[in-house]
């Protein structure tokens, strides 16, 4: 099982590399940055593409994309969730 | 001089029935296309319901009068079908239709036969009956091969809009019309399901995996479904010169576009109600004339939102009946705008609005119910038809008794 | 029928040569020896945001910045809106998906390649982009679609005459499709000089690209290019006299052969597809004859690039010497450009474009 430190660090690498964010990662891009809105300016399509890597990556599904939203506060709250409920 | 746009002839296939009588019948009687997919190979049949033409292509090559192995894509042959049902009843005689402009649309074409025979197709040491498919990948094919079979070479255009599409090519077909451009012209679209686009609708998590409920409060998502529908438009003094029967006259359109997401309505409904403004204002007809509205109403959360704002705003307190006829015949997609003119216009013929299944609970952001039961002997003069898509494109007609 | 004037204002063209450079005209052109063109691009960021630039695709991004020089130093939201047309799409993105639906046995599948391959998706981003309410249409009218939305955003600009309209077209060649593609046979499946195009014997032609836009309008401005009359499509070319379609078409225009200056012509270096256009050469044999589909290669909305050459030389008065075909010395001024374009044989098209 991974550290929730560890989980950060690779979620946020594969969170670049998914949303081809490269060019525009803030520098302060840590856990408490929001995902969303004034944070990193994510959209409803970001949010789905999220929701398949959380199946892909970490075997949890969510049955309804609003309660992915409430999961994809930061990186901190993704990390948690993860460790929550991967098996 | 402006001079009125008349619809003389329509054609229409669906998970309904294969023609105009027998759509009506099944929409009166409330029953539905919904159901199991059973004729697309899909890995999601058990899971994901659709609205489908329950005939097998082979089927349809019968109905179409068309030879096997000449590459007639499903789209082709649904929009076939729907466009010799369309001449047929607007009752043109041949060198008439060949004289005749046709603009149909699809946000598919051949993408169902495509994905079937992808990596045959990728590999060049493969042959066999695919390669009848081999050019009819691209979303105008259908257009010219219904063109072709009808004889029509005067003006051919394909629409792509998203799900406003068709709508497009019905206001298109009015201002060609207007512009003496053309003296007929048969407008509509044709969608086949394929893979494709369940997959697609599947990924942005917005169907529903049980009978779509339109503004309802606890809406899931939308239906897919298939099918096609044209409509043959004429100017009114051409139309009654050959003593035509005006089945109804278009006497507004409207498109605009809300400018906001590439997959998202924006949540004012500004789009929306531009678009079914322009409509209003060409018509000429106050908004107490307006008698029903048959809305795009995928069911979807966001649509029913912006879509309910914007004719909340727009009637402000004395609202028209309104209905999405999308838990009948599913959504049809480019197909969609045509399909509903076409049911509005049997709204106008026989007086009778529609219901909108499924609805049980009120949305919060509303303040207003869409009709849940077959409303007859209302006097319906003017109908509204909303279309709207992604790219944020929204379409509306204004279709009225002649 | 009279044919109405219509005038050019501004155009952006990202194509397999250096166009989407203002300065650049067909001085250098790129030699490929594939028959896959690509277009050469600019660094997108100077035309795109990097927040809407991520998300793009590479024809999207093409697009876009074609959009962006056309619609330079104007105010897009004023507009009566944007026509596009298409043949394929994005047909990269199209293919991506359905690989992804077809490899992943239709499972967890993500919806990016989906929104990307939707067939208007171009008309909503420039929309979107620029804040145009107005009104919005794509057409994907095959080897006419770039004719389809031209007619129509004149249809609208008649409605509205004192309006600028947007109308562009884009499409893609792509690689790992060649095959797919050429099933039909349609390209040459030889490696050869693309500038030898019309010298070389074998059948097909070569797959190119283009992403272009006009900014459209009924009355001359400080920054017209030229004028534009409306676009005459022949279908099925085969079962008539091109040469009769031609007269009528110029005299529909008030004009004949012998005030035309230039003939831009669509051949594409395959022999059966070039009958009607040949046929059209021959008739024009004593007018300045330039072609373009060594250039950037046969497409479907290819049209587009041949408005754009028969704008820039009205503009710039001056035919570069890598798209002369004849000896004819070109006038001067050059004053009447007719083009002559095809697509597949399947269709012909004239647009006659005057200063």
């Amino acid at each position: 099982m991974k550290s929730k430190e560890e989980l950060v660090h690779e979620l946020k690498g594969l969170i670049i590399e998914k949303l081809n964010l490269q060019d525009l990662v803030p520098a302060n891009f840590d856990g408490e940055v929001p995902i969303f809105g004034e944070g990193l300016g994510l959209d409803s399509i970001d949010a789905i593409e999220l929701v398949v890597l959380f199946e892909k990556n970490y075997g949890i599904k969510f049955q309804d994309p609003k309660d992915a939203r409430k999961v994809f506060v930061n990186l901190n709250t993704m990390a948690d969730y993860i460790l929550e409920h991967q098996k | 001089m402006s001079e009125k746009i008349v619809v003389t002839g329509m054609g229409m296939i669906s998970s309904l029935g294969v023609n105009v009588p027998e759509s009506y019948s099944a929409l009166v009687s409330g029953k539905t296309g919904f159901g199991k997919i059973e004729i697309l190979e899909t890995a999601h049949r058990e899971s994901i319901p659709a609205f489908e033409v329950k005939w097998t292509d082979a089927q349809l090559r019968e109905w179409a009068g068309v030879e096997d192995g000449t590459g007639y894509t499903r789209t082709s042959l649904l929009a076939l079908i729907a466009a010799k049902e369309a001449v047929q009843s607007a009752n043109i005689s041949q060198v008439e239709t060949a004289q005749s402009g046709f603009i149909s649309a699809t946000t598919t074409g051949g993408i169902r036969e495509l994905e079937k025979y992808f990596f045959e197709m990728k590999d060049p040491n493969k042959s066999g009956t695919f390669l009848q498919f081999a050019d009819t990948g691209n979303p105008g094919e259908h257009t010219e091969r219904v063109a072709d079979a009808l004889g029509l070479t005067k003006y051919i255009a394909t629409v792509s809009t998203a799900c406003s599409s068709s709508a497009n090519c019905i206001m298109l077909g009015a201002q060609l019309l207007k512009a003496r451009k053309l003296d007929r012209v048969i407008v509509g679209g044709a969608e086949a399901l394929s893979c494709f686009t369940i997959n697609g609708f599947l990924a942005l998590m917005i169907l529903d995996k049980g009978h779509c409920r339109p503004f309802d409060a606890n809406r899931k998502g939308l239906n897919l479904g298939e099918g096609a529908a044209y409509l043959v438009l004429e100017r009114e003094l051409t139309a009654m010169a050959r003593g035509a029967k005006i089945l109804a006259t278009l006497t507004g359109y409207g498109n605009a576009n809300d400018a906001f997401h590439q997959t998202a309505s924006s949540p004012d409904g500004a789009g929306a109600l531009r678009s079914m403004q322009l409509a209003i204002v060409m018509s000429g007809l106050a908004l107490d004339d307006i008698d029903y509205i048959n809305a795009h109403g995928t069911a979807t959360e966001n649509n029913d939102l912006s879509e309910g704002i914007a004719i909340q705003k727009l009637f402000s307190g004395k609202l028209p009946m309104v209905s999405s006829t999308k838990p009948f015949t599913g959504h049809t997609l480019a197909a969609a705008g045509s399909m509903e003119a076409a049911i509005s216009i049997l709204t106008l013929q026989h007086q009778v609005v529609f219901p909108n299944l499924n609805f049980t609970s009120l949305m919060p952001e509303l303040n207003f119910s869409p009709e849940v039961s077959l409303r007859q002997n209302r006097s319906v003069k003017n109908v509204l038809s909303n279309s709207f898509g992604f790219g944020g494109n929204t379409s509306t007609l204004m279709l009225s008794a002649h | 029928m009279e044919s109405k004037s219509f005038y050019i204002n501004g155009i952006g063209l990202v194509s397999p040569q250096q166009t989407f450079d203002e300065h650049y005209f067909l001085e250098d052109v790129v030699d490929y020896q594939h028959t896959v063109l690509s277009c050469i691009t600019p660094d997108f960021k100077q035309y795109i945001k990097p927040i809407q630039l991520r998300r793009l695709s590479r024809i999207q991004r093409m697009g876009l910045t074609a959009a962006a020089i056309a619609v330079k130093g104007t105010q897009p939201d004023l507009m009566l809106g944007v026509v596009t047309a298409t043949g394929e799409g994005s047909s990269a993105g199209k293919g991506a998906f359905i690989s992804e639906v077809l490899l992943q046995e239709e499972k967890q599948i993500t919806p990016t390649g989906f929104v990307q391959s939707s067939y208007n998706n171009l008309a909503g981003l420039v929309a979107m982009t620029y804040r145009m309410m107005g009104y919005n249409n794509n057409f994907v009218s095959g080897g006419v679609a770039f004719e389809t939305a031209l007619q129509d955003a004149m249809l609208q600009l008649i409605g509205s005459p004192s309006q600028e309209i947007l109308v562009g077209s884009y499409d893609e060649s792509h690689l790992p499709h060649l095959e797919l593609d050429n099933r039909t046979g349609h390209y040459k499946r030889e490696e050869g000089s693309s500038l030898l195009l019309f010298s070389r014997l074998t059948s097909g032609t070569l797959w190119g690209e283009g992403a272009c836009f006009f900014r459209l309008s009924m009355q001359a401005t400080e920054t017209t290019w030229c004028s534009l009359g409306e676009p005459l499509v022949v279908y099925r070319p085969e079962t008539l006299d091109i040469v009769d379609e031609l007269n009528s078409f110029l005299v529909d225009n008030e004009t004949d052969i012998s005030s035309i200056d230039v003939l831009v012509s669509g051949a594409s270096g395959d022999a059966n597809a070039d009958k009607q256009i040949l046929q059209i050469e021959h008739a024009l044999a004593s007018v300045t004859l330039c072609r373009f589909k060594h250039l950037c290669g046969e497409y479907f909305t290819s049209t587009s690039f041949a408005v754009w050459l028969a704008a820039s030389l009205l503009k710039r008065n001056k035919v570069p010497a890598s798209t002369c075909f004849n000896s004819v010395r070109p006038a001067h001024p050059i004053k009447k450009v007719l083009v002559a374009n095809h697509y597949r044989g399947r269709s012909v098209t004239f647009i006659l474009l005057k200063i």
